[in-house]
């Protein structure tokens, strides 16, 4: 399926779905591959605009403030871990290798 | 003519004429019943409190479920966040509170905001007040019924694509959207960072200008919110109103453009100008925001796997890949994992120019397109949502894309950042629709003049209004 100039097949869906950490069954597959091929074809639209431009990241002007480089308080270390898997104070998880 | 009973409650509160423990107290045990046949809240606080002074004194407030309170479950509707409770208060809470408003629950929402219809919900899906057999629209749907069935109550509602005018329109309540920025998002949890804005459901626009200077302000906990311009609510005439040819031409349920053009007509009977333009960049902002969203979405979930926040994986013997696949399969829903993919699509080596970078430049143009109306109008108006609240029934047969497609009135002010009010505009078969207007950028006086203007035309329908006299 052609979108936006772009070939969209199931290979794409699964490539996609492996960088976003989510397992999905050959039912989800065909699905998210139709609703693709359906989302992106009436995007397609966008390609018409004429918009060579400055990107807008934000919709308003962000200006760095600075305030001075002094401690204060803020959330106890203990209140934040103490929501979490821990062992010594460590947070767990998950085996690297 | 439509008034505020909230700014009446508040007197006889600080006046000691109603005791805002005990009405309090009555009025949750009501609610009990009616969020068990409606389901507007993700959860209610067992023993609100408010304080008996202060400009808000006892007034009952609910937060979306993606607006953290200290110690109080908050899961943005996503099952991802089961057993998180956050260790702090977001800036909008402390402020309400300081303030001697009564927080009384988190309202039922869209997963992280995703919908249209508030049908996609990790917790219950809220039904609508007028009908139960209908949606509350989305993404903020359980803060418009709690709001369209309680007299003394404001909400603290969140939008990203149009998540507080949409089911302010279906539900029948006012909304309101500041410019971004205007209000700290500081615990809020993000669905797209340069898109996310805090605001206020009520059923006056009274009830709003009263609120809104008090959640508003520069907060050093969120920088976007540092350089704005100092809020002033003073009442100006607005002069003349400007309606988009290609927003007007798109809505095809006849009804909606019949209702809007009998409003615009008792606008100019108040002496305001109504003027058509062009903007023609409107036609592109649906798949701007939809790649926008949906990129920043897939950045901001990327840090729900299992560990540090909600759901704890239970396989710590996995590889950490594995482990993290496990629970976001299992915990997010349908449409998140939908939006994720989209946005992790859009931003993929090869295709990033292609879709990111392009929206961001139609973003441009599109901000660009409003500032030039802007030089001539005082405000832009269009209905807010292009068809009455549809039945449950029919929602399921919508494909996402004719879904998505359904936001095109109001994506185009939030892409832009730019303040936007919807308020009831008629009723069509006894559902409610709404009129939209947009201003320029830290511009809401504008919108409380309109909205005030507005008011004196209208009477509003409440389906009921709850409160808690004995």
């Amino acid at each position: 399926m052609e979108s936006l100039g772009i070939q969209i097949d199931r290979e794409t869906i699964e490539r996609v779905a492996r960088l976003s950490r989510i397992r999905l069954t050959s039912e989800q597959e065909e699905q998210l591959l139709r609703d693709f091929q359906e989302i992106l074809t009436a995007f397609s639209s966008i390609d018409e605009a004429e918009a060579d431009c400055e990107p807008a990241f934000h919709p308003i002007e962000i200006r760095n403030i600075l305030r001075e480089d002094e401690p204060h308080a803020t959330i106890p270390p203990d209140e934040i871990l103490e929501r979490m898997k821990t062992l010594q104070r460590f947070i767990r998880g998950p085996r690297m290798q | 003519m439509t008034g505020s009973d909230v700014l009446d409650y508040i007197t006889a509160v600080r006046a000691g004429e109603i005791n805002q423990t005990d009405y309090l107290e009555r009025l949750m045990k009501k609610l009990h019943d009616e969020n068990y046949r409606l389901g507007m809240f993700s959860k209610m606080h067992e023993k609100p409190k408010g304080k008996s002074d202060g400009p808000l004194a006892g007034l009952p407030f609910s937060v979306k479920d993606n607006i953290c309170v200290k110690g109080f479950p908050i899961r943005a509707g996503s099952r991802i966040l089961i057993g998180y409770t956050p260790p702090f208060d977001s800036t909008v809470v402390e402020q309400m509170i300081r303030a001697g408003a009564a927080f009384i629950g988190s309202t039922n929402m869209d997963e992280f905001g995703f919908g249209t219809f508030c049908t996609n919900c990790g917790f219950g899906v809220p039904k609508n007040p007028f009908d139960e057999s209908r949606s509350c629209g989305g993404s903020s749907g359980g803060a418009a019924a709690a709001t369209a069935i309680m007299k003394h109550h404001v909400a603290l509602a969140e939008s990203t694509g149009g998540s507080i005018s949409c089911p302010a329109t279906f539900c029948g309540v006012v909304g309101l959207t500041p410019t971004y920025g205007r209000v700290s998002r500081y615990g809020l949890i993000d669905y797209a960072n340069s898109l996310d804005k805090i605001g206020l459901m009520a059923r006056s626009i009274d009830d709003i200008a009263l609120v809104l200077p008090i959640i508003s302000g520069p907060d050093a906990r969120d920088s976007t919110s540092m350089t704005q311009e100092p809020l002033s609510l003073e009442n100006g005439k607005i002069k003349n109103i400007a309606v988009p040819v290609e927003l007007m031409s798109a809505i095809s349920d006849y009804r909606i453009p019949s209702i809007f053009r009998k409003a615009l007509d008792e606008l100019k009977e108040s002496g305001i100008e109504i003027a058509e333009v062009e903007m023609p960049m409107m036609k592109f902002s649906i798949p701007a925001y939809y790649i926008l969203a949906c990129a920043e979405a897939s950045t901001n979930l990327a840090k729900y796997c299992g560990m540090r926040y909600g759901k704890e994986g239970t396989h710590m013997e996995r590889r950490y890949n594995s482990f993290f696949t496990e629970v976001r399969t299992e915990a997010f829903g349908e449409e998140a994992k939908r939006r994720i993919l989209l946005g992790t699509f859009a931003r993929m080596a090869g295709y990033r120019d292609k879709y990111y970078m392009k929206a961001l430049m139609v973003r441009r143009k599109i901000i660009d397109e409003f500032e030039r109306v802007f030089r001539d109008y005082d405000l832009i108006a269009s209905p807010t949502m292009p068809l009455v609240s549809p039945e449950f029934e029919k929602i399921q047969e919508m494909s996402p894309a004719s879904v998505y497609a359904l936001d095109f009135l109001t994506v185009p002010p939030n892409l832009a950042g730019l303040p936007h009010l919807s308020m009831p505009m008629g009723y069509v078969d006894g559902l409610p629709t709404g009129i939209h207007f947009i201003a320029p950028h830290w511009e809401e006086r504008r919108l409380i003049s309109i909205g005030r203007n507005w008011e004196q035309q209208m009477e509003y329908r409440f389906p009921m209004s709850l409160e808690g006299t004995p």
